[in-house]
């Protein structure tokens, strides 16, 4: 059974919102403006949810897990209006404790006891319907209640969370998109891959999880000249074991041109010892023995790091030559160029997938390809989703939608 | 054949996705000496067996692609047994279900197999799905397509009445995830907690009607399940097709209005197009190009005037819209002493 340690990645979340952090013994951490400490989680199992009290964690058990048991609580000795024709307007003051007190009483009052506290605190609460008493208790305990889940980093839990950042800043592609592109692509876990992925690693860390235990590798082909590799630290969230690393080969988008029309796929020289040493190193080396020590360190792990660099380079030409299963693209650039410059490397009768944020570049890719009779099944996809809300005479679909968040362009390869 | 190992020759036995367009395309299994008739002519096993899929294979009245079958396609081409579920769908579930190599999951019920095919691609090679059909008869034939698809050793279909009964003991808090798509998914939550870990898994479920969508989330709640999320997604499917519009005719010469300062400069030159009949098309498909200020009309091409060309994404006229609701929710850790 799997339980939590220290040192482990958590991901920290409830209804929907998720932070990913580090659980660290003897340490506190805050979620929510509720401060914690991580001591009373470690050894315990992964799933569940825990109230934050006085600054404590305490493991609730798995039928209180879900908040209704919270509202019904609260709401058993509180009485209600038969409809709204009475209720105070919105715009006057509704809340009669104030904001320094309840921040306060959040530290001593336990979970229910607070949601009670602030219910009685609105103006004319008991005249409303219970319906709306319901809504009121269920925001506030999103905003007060201080509950946490305590959950097991997986791919679909990372990409929410990491999704939810991005939408703040105006993002790149939503949840649906990202399903669709995955799915569609055709992965499993032999599968042999072909990316371009600017985003920052949502898709090369979702790929590389879905080839853990398999034969699978993934090819990246990064922006970035020879010898380089790709940005992999948002890929430290899914704590892969060694195999999987060795999974992801790449190869740098600068290389690629000569590649495609000569044949010559470069790859970088091993570079001597003393060449291309940072500075200071080079000053520390006539020095003490110390120096030359670290010195001698540094170079060994140097040396291996280009080792490594080039065997990842070595495989992922030997791939791209024998030619790869699928085909996914997501830039950040115009998709075209990156679609006619990787088909090439795909197999016949294989499925690509291209993202892009705004449908005309996936329509001249269309047109090209169809001209081209380089591919069958062409489509371009994008979705309408929409969230319910499902309660007892209260089933709607909820006011606020995702708007359009990009499309995705299908099509098989053919000879 | 392997489902999910990619082969470059088509062999004895293989199935094959014919494809004639988005809309026309259907498996066949090679066999020597069969010939399948599509619309544009025979299309000769005997013929195709050797060739390479991906390939272009002509017909009598025109041409096909012999496509290597994917979930994708196989949902599109599949026989129908039932009513079932479609791309979008199916790539929702089967994200959020947190499907990866290795994990068990366990369906009802299987109908025409269109998910359970995804189900297995998720979980390949070392997972298994474990998946019950009311319907003898549908079990069974989805048992046999399995077989031939090589995916025995990761789908196994039981033939009973979930609500009823669940899966197997055997399968006793074995899923990681399970997926409902029955009639009265409300009445099989207790067999879902059954078969799902003691360390809380993912669950999911599909239902057309609101009704069934309550009755079920009510049914999550008691049960404890959590983070319990409702969604509907409606797919728009398009594809690229030229539209000309005809310049209309005012009884005076553009060039005359654009010198009056009516209408914009330039008004007249988008109008020019060429229409050319490709060699070797389909009889009922034209490839248009639009050549602006071209002045000699070549054999096989037509001029025709003052017809604004424009490429756009187009939808079908009538298309998939609501398939049904998608709920989510995870059942927490049982075992409260961890």
């Amino acid at each position: 059974m799997n339980l939590i340690k220290d040192g482990d990645r958590a991901i920290i979340g409830h209804d929907g919102i998720y932070k990913i952090m580090v659980v660290k013994k003897g340490k506190h951490a805050s979620f929510a403006k509720h401060k914690f400490a991580w001591d009373a989680c470690i050894g315990r199992s992964w799933g569940h949810t825990w109230q934050i009290q006085q600054g404590k964690l305490e493991k609730l058990d798995s039928n209180e897990a879900c908040g209704e048991s919270v509202v019904s609580k609260v709401l058993d000795n509180i009485q209600s209006g038969a409809d709204n024709r009475n209720a105070a307007d919105l715009s006057e003051k509704g809340q009669n404790l104030e904001r320094e007190c309840i921040m306060e009483m959040r530290e001593e009052k336990k979970g229910e006891e607070l949601i009670e506290k602030i219910a009685r605190g609105n103006a004319d609460f008991e005249s409303k319907t219970r319906f709306t008493q319901e809504k009121f208790v269920r925001h506030k305990q999103k905003k007060h209640g201080g509950r946490i889940e305590i959950l097991k980093p997986s791919m679909n839990l990372i990409v929410h969370q990491k999704l939810a950042v991005e939408r703040t800043k105006g993002a790149y592609f939503d949840v649906h998109e990202f399903a669709t592109m995955i799915a569609m692509a055709n992965i499993h876990a032999n599968s042999k891959v072909l990316l371009a992925d600017h985003s920052s690693c949502f898709l090369s860390g979702a790929i590389l999880s879905k080839l853990k235990g398999g034969s699978g590798e993934l090819v990246s082909v990064f922006q970035g000249q020879l010898g380089d590799s790709p940005p992999h630290v948002p890929l430290q969230n899914y704590e892969f074991p060694d195999e999987v690393w060795d999974q992801l080969l790449y190869y740098p988008a600068k290389s690629l041109g000569k590649a495609t029309i000569s044949g010559d796929f470069e790859l970088p020289e091993l570079k001597d010892e003393d060449e291309d040493l940072p500075p200071q190193a080079k000053k520390q080396k006539t020095d003490t023995e110390d120096n030359k020590r670290e010195e001698d360190k540094s170079r060994i792990s140097r040396r291996e790091r280009q080792e490594k660099r080039l065997k990842k380079y070595s495989r992922a030409v030997e791939l791209m030559k024998e030619k790869l299963e699928c085909l996914i693209i997501a830039p950040k650039h115009h998709p075209l160029p990156w679609l006619f410059m990787l088909l090439p490397f795909l197999k016949p009768s294989c499925p690509f997938v291209v993202y892009c944020d705004k449908k005309e570049p996936l329509m001249e890719i269309f047109n090209k390809l169809h001209e081209r009779k380089s591919a069958v099944m062409l489509s371009i996809n994008s979705v309408f989703e929409r969230t319910v809300q499902v309660l007892p005479m209260r089933t709607h679909p909820e006011v606020h939608m995702p708007g359009n968040r990009g499309y995705v362009l299908y099509g098989i390869s053919v000879l | 054949m392997g489902f999910f190992e990619h082969k470059e020759t088509i062999e004895e036995n293989d199935t094959v996705i014919v494809y004639i367009s988005n809309d026309d395309l259907f498996p066949i299994i090679a066999k020597s000496g069969d010939v399948k008739q599509t619309k544009f002519g025979a299309v000769k096993h005997n013929e195709i067996i050797g060739k390479k899929f991906g390939c272009r294979y002509d017909c009598a009245r025109g041409y096909v692609y012999l496509l290597f079958p994917n979930p994708e396609i196989w949902t599109l081409s599949l026989p129908h047994r039932t009513q079932i579920l479609y791309t979008p769908d199916i790539s929702r579930i089967i994200f959020e279900l947190g499907l990866s190599n290795g994990k068990v999951v366990c369906e009802s019920g299987t109908g025409s197999g269109s998910l359970s095919h995804a189900i297995a691609r998720g979980i390949y090679p070392n997972g298994h799905l474990h998946t019950v059909e009311f319907h003898e008869e549908r079990s069974k034939k989805a048992r046999v397509e399995f077989e031939h698809h090589g995916l025995s050793k990761n789908i196994t279909v039981y033939h009973r009445d979930v609500c009823e009964q669940g899966w197997p003991t055997e399968v006793d808090h074995k899923a990681d995830a399970v997926f409902l798509d029955i009639p009265a998914p409300y009445k099989a939550i207790e067999h879902v907690k059954r078969a799902l870990k003691l360390e809380g898994g993912e669950f999911c479920n599909f239902s057309p009607c609101i009704e069934q969508v309550q009755e079920t989330c009510e049914k999550l709640r008691e049960g404890g399940f959590t983070n319990i999320k409702t969604i509907e997604c409606i797919n728009s499917q398009t594809t690229v097709k030229s539209s000309h519009f005809p310049m209309p005719d005012f009884g005076v010469d553009y060039s005359e209005l654009e010198e009056a300062g009516i209408m914009p400069k330039d008004c007249e030159k988008i109008g020019k197009y060429v229409k050319r009949l490709e060699k070797g098309s389909r009889p009922k498909t034209q490839n248009l190009k639009e050549e602006a200020g071209q002045e000699e009309a070549k054999e096989d091409l037509k001029l025709t005037e003052c017809n604004f060309v424009v490429k756009s994404a187009l939808a079908k006229r009538s298309q998939y819209g609501h398939t049904g609701y998608l709920t989510f929710a995870r059942l927490p850790p049982r075992d409260n002493t961890l």
